[in-house]
């Protein structure tokens, strides 16, 4: 019995240090321009799924870019932060698409072209590897 | 045939085909400002005996297989546009305006659409010829069948204007949609159509909604259906709820059509329906299972168990098997006076088995 409890007390820590490095490999980033210094979890999930159409607590409509399927920010951007699988996003974004009520992010590109977007455009909102991350954008910090 | 239908067979056909033989992950796209999608559904059924909602046989046939092309714009902050069109095997598919709408946002939780527009009643009439969506072959028809003698559920589409609002309670998403106008059917038209739906939604994991509207039926005089359901008010309830776990869904509906004609104290063409469906999914396959009753007051109905598999062939596509046990609850055979070994449920033609067997295959994809 204490064998039983003790694999699943490491089963547990090892699933949750898992999710930890999943949400910190991926930041977050604004236009520099952006007066925005953080933002919730909850915003970010809303305006990725086409709930949200502005900053919080702001009046400027956002423009979320995304990055094409396969790319190791996308995997730990909606695995980690929104918390949906390609399968059940697709689903989700089809409900929305065939009945007209939203359409899911642009595709900007990898990490690097999605950087340059942010950085030039000042409604911008994007998600890059924390390695990839230069004095360009501005990283959010997460609550 | 002619030169139009064969015209349309052939735009079906290429982009069918292209459908194919392009990467799903090419499909979809954007000209300009304009994003457009698609799906497609292709698939057979084949009944046992009789002629099921008429089009599925023992002749077996394809006629579920379906397209779409949606495409959407956004004109300014505010103002956007939307329109869908589809190509249906049970319409010779021919191309047709599914629906086509103007919304503008009021503000970020008010949005307000004027046009044709999809009816906003059952948890999957909005997007039911996007087979992809749920785990059926077809929804289940009792309650989503829109060609059933006497008062329907859902419809396809109205025209009119719909006020959509929402509020959100942490990550729960509760929304109330206000619409109004006209649904043209087969043989005339709902007039006068008002509607309300309130709905819950926490993270996609638990759905909810819970709708009425009311509208008063136009029928053509050369209608069998003039003299029981011309200048009737016709109300339908419905309530509904998805439950999709990681692993577990569950999907249930019940709804009530009530037709204001009164016989004898009685209300013959009042319809109740509901559902039941449980599925697990395990990797790329689902299996699910479901029960589904539907009955009309004037004394026919139909009980339906129902088993199916769903396997993810892609994030894009997916492969379906089913089978469906359907049993039309007797009636008396005209002029006979004696009970018929078979009933006719959502039959065109009465078959002449209890228990009529439906098998079905179905690919679906989105693009």
């Amino acid at each position: 019995m204490k064998t039983i409890v003790c694999r699943f007390a490491i089963l547990a820590v090892l699933w949750l240090a898992s999710a930890a490095v999943y949400a910190d490999e991926v930041v977050v980033i604004v236009n520099p321009s952006n007066a925005l210094t953080e933002i919730s979890v909850d915003d970010v999930k809303k305006i990725y799924l086409g709930k949200k159409k502005f900053f919080p607590n702001s009046d400027v409509k956002v423009i979320p870019g995304d990055q094409p399927k396969g790319s190791e920010s996308r995997k730990f951007f909606y695995g980690g932060i929104i918390g949906k699988t390609e399968s059940k996003l697709k689903s989700y974004w089809s409900r929305m698409i065939f009945t007209g009520k939203g359409t899911p992010p642009k595709v900007i590109g990898h990490d690097d072209v999605v950087r340059k977007w942010v950085a030039e455009q000042p409604r911008a909102m994007g998600y890059i590897l924390r390695s990839k991350v230069d004095n360009s954008v501005k990283v959010l910090d997460l609550k | 045939m002619s030169r139009m239908k064969k015209s349309n067979i052939g735009s079906v056909c290429c982009l069918a085909v292209a459908s194919m033989t392009l990467p799903v992950s090419l499909m979809a796209g954007e000209i300009g400002d304009i994003q457009w999608h698609g799906y497609l559904t292709s698939s057979l059924m084949t009944s046992s005996d009789g002629n099921y909602t008429g089009d599925v046989s023992n002749d077996g046939g394809a006629k579920d297989t379906r397209m779409g092309l949606t495409v959407s714009t956004q004109v300014d902050e505010s103002l956007g546009f939307a329109a869908q069109i589809k190509a249906k095997g049970t319409n010779d598919f021919l191309m047709e305006l599914d629906w086509a709408f103007a919304n503008y946002d009021l503000s970020e939780n008010a949005t307000l659409r004027f046009g044709k527009i999809k009816y906003p009643i059952g948890m999957y009439n909005e997007y039911i010829d996007v087979g992809y969506t749920y785990p059926w072959i077809r929804p289940p028809e009792g309650f989503y069948n829109q060609d059933a003698v006497g008062p329907n559920l859902t419809r396809v589409s109205y025209n009119g204007l719909g006020a959509n609002f929402k509020t959100f309670t942490g990550e729960t998403e509760l929304g109330f949609d206000l619409f109004g106008g006209v649904v043209d059917v087969p043989d005339g038209h709902v007039n006068k159509l008002i509607g309300a739906k309130f709905s819950i939604n926490m993270e996609d994991t638990f759905r909810f909604e819970l709708a009425a509207n009311t509208g008063v039926m136009e029928i053509e005089p050369g209608s069998p259906r003039f003299a029981m359901m011309n200048d009737e008010r016709h109300t339908t309830y419905t309530a509904g709820v998805v439950v999709d776990l990681t692993n577990f869904i569950l999907s249930s509906e019940f709804g009530v059509a009530e037709m204001g004609i009164e016989i004898n104290g009685k209300r013959p063409m009042d319809t109740t329906s509901g559902y039941v469906m449980m599925g697990y999914r395990m990797g790329e396959y689902m299996p699910h299972i479901t029960w589904e009753q539907w009955d009309v007051d004037a004394g026919w109905g139909q009980e339906v168990i129902g088993v199916g598999l769903r396997k993810e062939l892609t994030t894009n596509s997916a492969l379906k098997f089913e089978v469906r046990q359907v049993t039309p609850e007797p009636v008396q055979k005209p002029g006979s006076g004696g009970p018929m070994t078979g009933g006719v449920g959502l039959f065109t033609d009465v078959p002449t088995e209890k228990d009529v067997t439906l098998v079905g295959v179905a690919i679906e994809m989105v693009f």
